[in-house]
């Protein structure tokens, strides 16, 4: 590997501080590090300075406060994991974080992180899709909100610009009628690529009806992709086997999948159906159960 | 038919020798080696499948400041002699120097073609880059059918097919071809009720090593090295690296590393030699480690295979003929397991009549090495699938069709032999009693059955016992401690001693350290090394005897050795009142009564015996996805005298692991270019903790003849049978006979529902 | 006298004989015989072949006993894995 210099500033203002010279002095941010540095230790980046975020005190916040869950930038997965509230009302968004890497790699991975690595497949994304989940985006004097819906660009691109990292990511949480749920097809029960990845929120009326819903598919395009087709074919419905099969048969038609060594097409269309008949059936049992 | 001795230590499972170093991060592995002042060597790799070498242009590189020493092809002797007796058998030199370092052409991507030595290795990757090779692409043959093809490119031009009648006048991409052939087959498929003829085929896999390989090296000015490396033989090491340099054995000195798992791909070398000339050029040790990507692309794997099986049987459930077309991919040098797969294929039933032809076919792919019993997996996926199909086909218990079919003792093996006593039987009656095999199955899942065999191997080994002078003993062995080795040497030594095990320590010696080991390897250690070891142990109880007769004052004959205690008969017991001398009072007293004792024993281990096994699997098939989960697995194993038996089931559990990743996830994917797509473990699919269940096992003990303790060898049967009781499981749960592995979801899926694959 | 028995493969090396009645105690002798009679069957037992004395295999035979009617196979040399 070669030689770069490391930094890791202790509160928000040397961080943008830093960011002042990132465009000069190309800089990488540094979370958990479990793509970055196998992706140096590969020779596909090779910046001059790599800045640690994690002894920032803003992004290692994780709690529920006014309706939302924070999420630091530098919050592993595996505290995700161990947080009560977070993991019963956002179930999906916390099944599909548990997903990333193994035990091990969870000790160290973000979501954050795996958000900005940008792969299509990437576990956390659609269901924070579905979720409606956004970041705080800093520079060195200005600061925005993105959707985390679109902030994928392409495979390993955003729209974070070189002189801008992420503070944290925060998510509303569901209502008493709404519910997630988010699966992954693997081939291998961890340490592996989703071949296709499905998240889903719904919220069902006193009916049982859907009365809205956000479906995400990852792995199907170059960046996971939101899903109204599949919305389409279950508003209003009863989630009952007919509606799910209309849902399964739209999600079919989501994105344009590749073959490679992780799958053929036909295979990741026929994956994607499957897995969002049981993400939907999933997520409107849990939404029934939260509303009794 | 179980052994009864009573046994105070063997048989029993205590912590092993080296446990405290494992656990605590101490023991050093190949690549922790450092040296004052070392370099760091790399190897430039051909990018291409087959290509001629033109030319390689090295000035520049040797220009960049920090680079030392850069080795080509041309800084190897040309070895000319062709086979040689390396020990364990004949090897083709001239092969393994040019797969070493590739010389007019690169045959497989990954080839090495140049090497480095830098101060640094961001210095030494840099210099890969500007080494200028230019190369001349020629069409690879990826596979079985194009390499045996009529006009097939040819790997070696000079290369005739051995085996056939008459020499043949072209050159083939097929090294040789084998038969054995016993009986009348026509007859035999004649006279049978139901014949069934399949084809199956196996893709590319490896071992899996978790440790890469890795190696340091040093050179003296008057040619003397000194190497470093992670290997399952020294010695095997040693004669292959003077081999490939023409140097003495006796100007390199082996010191094996302790060792992240071989399964047979750490018994040949790649880098050994080339560490040896960048050090000697540069006059600095160094140090080279292979990445992951290298180990896959230049190291290891096994074949690729094509099966071909014809089996008839008599209604009553007999097979009566079989016809077994074996085809092995040897990558890019001769030598696949073909001939220990043709051996094996039918091995498990007593068979009048067949015929079986193996081809080795060269192709542009990395030479295979020997994978935990080479040749027997793919062969015995195809029959065992095969007998599975031949007992569904004629409504017989699978079990129950393989126990009217197997082979016992006095039955002729196919290939030749009568056989020993062997636990074939036993391990069939342990399988159908047991609460698995009658155990109900849940919607979607399905239970398969398949047998495996392998030969195990004696071959050489030495051992010496140290007795220290506070009663312990030091067992010093060139065997590298792969399963547990240490452990099992200690337990018994300390059964033939009569002292408590905790009282020997068992160490891995280097190559002038220690007597001559062949590698940890064909399941030959506690049966082979181990029997050296009981000898040696011997040795030091005859010396007591003696030593003890000499303090008495009467005859060494008189003086027996019981319990770890030299015993007067019994008059002088009584009379003289002799208190026994115990091995702690003659170890304290040696000094004194004519020095310390020193056993030792070199041996050529003939008798080893074969090991059968039965595996039961379960699984659970997801329709919809195709994904197969094993939810029970059950490895039954005649393993002779299990030593050490918490060794012995992690032997049989890890083999059954590698060969479930084998049956569902693992195989080489490449390109039209001959480039793998998947050189990393995580597109190379092997299982992890969390895909498998706790493999249940049950030890047979059907003791060896051959061995003191009735030692057969464990590690590489259990790789044997998982491929198709998968298959077969899959078979029941789904009702599709799939025959390509790997049974991932794309491909189960495929054959559930044709239209989504 | 010991019976040696020839699988298929190697029958061309001993005059397409498929056994050999002969006389030795051990497996040197044996060998000695052999390589009187049959010098490229000798060579290939020497080199590349394994020996098993009624049923029990011998991967690097010197001077094993013989029996009064041992059977020997000559087989291929198993490699370690």
């Amino acid at each position: 590997m070669h030689a770069f210099q490391y930094v890791a500033p202790t509160s928000l203002a040397a961080a943008r501080e830093l960011l002042k010279d990132a465009i000069s002095v190309p800089t990488r941010v540094l979370a958990g590090g479990t793509d970055l540095l196998v992706q140096m230790r590969a020779g596909l980046h090779s910046p001059a300075r790599l800045l640690d975020i994690k002894k920032i005190p803003e992004t290692n916040v994780l709690c529920i406060e006014a309706g939302q869950a924070r999420i630091g930038a530098a919050v592993c997965a595996a505290r995700i994991g161990e947080h009560d509230a977070l993991r019963r009302l956002c179930p999906g968004v916390a099944e599909a974080i548990a997903l990333i890497g193994s035990v091990q790699v969870q000790g160290r991975a973000t979501v954050v992180g795996n958000l900005c690595n940008a792969s299509p497949a990437a576990d956390s994304v659609p269901a924070l899709m579905a979720a409606g989940a956004s970041i705080r985006v800093i520079g060195p004097d200005r600061e925005r909100w993105l959707p985390v819906a679109g902030f994928a660009v392409a495979p390993g691109r955003t729209l974070l610009a070189p002189d801008e990292l992420i503070v944290e990511l925060r998510l509303p949480v569901p209502d008493a009628h709404t519910a997630e749920a988010y699966q992954r097809f693997t081939p291998r029960a961890e340490m592996d690529i989703a071949v296709v990845g499905v998240g889903a929120r719904l919220t069902l009326d006193r009916d049982g009806c859907c009365r809205a819903a956000e479906v995400a598919i990852g792995a199907v395009a170059p960046t996971a992709l939101p899903a109204p087709e599949v919305v389409a074919a279950i508003l209003g419905a009863r989630i009952d086997e007919a509606a799910l099969t209309r849902a399964a048969a739209a999600a079919k038609s989501v994105g344009n999948p590749i073959s490679d060594k992780r799958g053929t097409a036909d295979f990741r269309r026929h994956i994607a159906g499957v897995l969002t008949r049981r993400v939907l059936r999933t997520a409107a049992e849990r939404a029934r159960q939260r509303s009794l | 038919m179980t052994d009864d001795k009573v046994y105070r230590w063997i048989g029993s499972s205590p912590v092993r020798p080296d446990g405290i170093d494992k656990v605590t991060g101490h023991a050093a592995f190949g690549a922790d080696r450092l040296l004052p002042g070392m370099l760091h060597g790399l190897i430039l790799r051909s990018p291409h499948a087959h290509a001629r070498i033109l030319s390689i242009d090295t000035s520049a590189a040797d220009r960049i400041p920090g680079v030392l020493a850069i080795v080509t092809g041309t800084d190897f002797p040309d070895v000319t002699a062709a086979m040689e007796e390396t020990g364990e058998s004949q090897i083709d030199v001239r092969d393994l120097a040019r797969n070493v370092m590739a010389r007019d052409k690169a045959l497989y991507h990954g080839h090495a073609v140049a090497a480095v030595a830098a101060t640094t290795t961001t210095i030494a990757e840099e210099a890969l880059r500007a080494i200028k090779v230019e190369y001349e692409p020629l069409p690879a043959v990826l596979d079985i059918e194009s390499a045996m093809a009529e006009d097939a490119p040819l790997l070696h031009e000079e290369l005739r097919t051995k085996g056939l009648a008459e020499m043949p006048a072209r050159g083939s991409n097929v090294a040789a071809v084998v038969t054995y052939t016993r009986g009348d087959p026509e007859a035999g498929f004649a006279a049978s009720d139901v014949v069934i003829e399949r084809e199956f085929s196996t893709p590319t896999v490896h071992q899996g090593y978790i440790e890469p390989h890795a190696v340091v090296a040093e050179c003296r000015p008057d040619d003397q090295a000194t190497v470093w490396c992670c290997t399952q033989g020294p010695f095997v090491v040693r004669t292959l690296t003077s081999k490939v340099l023409g140097w003495d054995v006796s100007s390199i000195k082996v010191i094996p590393s302790e060792i992240g798992g071989g399964f047979g791909g750490k018994t040949t070398i790649y880098l050994e030699p080339v560490a040896i000339l960048l050090a000697r050029k540069s006059g600095r040790p160094v140090k080279m480690v292979m990445s992951r990507e290298e180990v896959f692309r230049a190291t290891g794997p096994t074949s690729a295979s094509r099966v071909r099986i014809k089996l008839g049987a008599s209604r009553a459930g007999k097979i009566l003929a079989a016809e077994a077309e074996l085809k092995y991919e040897a990558g890019a040098f001769k030598g696949s397991p073909i001939t220990p797969g043709c051996m094996c294929v039918l091995v498990a039933y007593d068979i009048d009549n067949f015929r079986i032809t193996g081809y080795d076919v060269l192709v542009n792919k990395p030479k295979v090495a020997a994978y935990r019993a080479p040749g027997a997996p793919m062969a015995a996926f195809a029959m065992e699938s095969m007998v599975d199909e031949m007992a569904h086909r004629l409504g017989l218990d699978p079990i129950r069709f393989r126990l009217d079919n197997a082979v016992r003792e006095g039955s002729k093996a196919a290939y030749g032999p009568k056989f020993p006593p062997i636990g074939l039987v036993s391990c069939l009656e342990q399988a159908a009693l047991h609460p698995h095999y009658q155990a109900p199955l849940g919607p979607n899942q399905g239970r398969g059955v398949a047998v495996g065999f392998w030969f195990n191997v004696g071959m050489q080994s030495t051992a010496t016992l140290n007795v220290q002078e506070d009663g312990t003993a030091t067992v010093v062995t060139a065997s590298p401690d792969i399963g547990g080795s240490r452990a099992s040497m200690a337990l018994m030594a300390a059964e033939t001693l009569g002292i408590a095990y905790e009282r020997i320590n068992a160490v891995v010696g280097d190559t002038e350290m220690a007597g001559y080991c062949d590698v940890t390897g064909g399941s030959r250690t506690t049966f082979a090394t181990g029997m050296a070891v009981i000898q040696a142990a011997r040795d030091v109880v005859d010396q007591m005897r003696r030593r003890a007769a000499k303090i008495w004052g009467i005859d060494p004959d008189q003086v027996t050795w019981r319990d770890g205690q030299a015993i007067p008969p019994a008059e002088h017991a009584t009379e003289q009142s002799l208190p026994p001398l115990d091995f702690a009072a003659l170890a304290k007293s040696a000094a004194k009564t004519g020095g310390s004792f020193v056993g030792r024993a070199s041996l050529t281990a003939q008798g080893a015996g074969a090991g059968f096994g039965v595996h039961l699997c379960d699984v659970q098939v997801d329709p919809e996805t195709g994904k197969v989960d094993v939810v029970r697995y059950t490895a039954i194993q005649d393993t002779g005298k299990a030593i050490h038996r918490a060794y012995v089931e992690g032997q049989m559990q890890g083999g059954a692991a590698q060969g479930i990743g084998w049956a569902l996830n693992e195989a080489y994917v490449y390109d039209a270019h001959g480039i793998m797509e998947n050189p990393a473990f995580l597109d190379y699919r092997m299982p992890v903790a969390l895909d498998l269940p706790l493999i249940d096992t049950v030890i047979v003990e059907v003791p060896n003849p051959a061995h003191p303790y009735g030692v057969r060898g464990v590690g590489e049967t259990p790789i044997v049978p998982p491929l198709a009781a998968v298959a077969n499981a899959v078979f029941d749960a789904v009702g599709v006979r799939y025959c390509d592995l790997p049974l991932n979801p794309p491909r189960v899926l495929s054959g559930l529902l044709p239209a989504a694959g | 006298m010991v019976r040696v028995v020839l699988g298929n493969e190697l029958r061309a090396l001993a005059g397409g004989a498929d056994e050999l009645l002969l006389a030795a105690t051990d497996t040197q002798a044996l060998l000695a015989e052999l390589r009187r009679r049959y010098p490229a069957l000798a060579d290939h037992v020497e080199h590349q072949s394994a020996i098993a004395i009624d049923g029990l295999i011998h991967q690097h035979p010197f001077a094993e006993p013989l029996a009064e009617h041992s059977e020997i196979h000559i087989i291929p040399r198993i490699t370690a894995g």
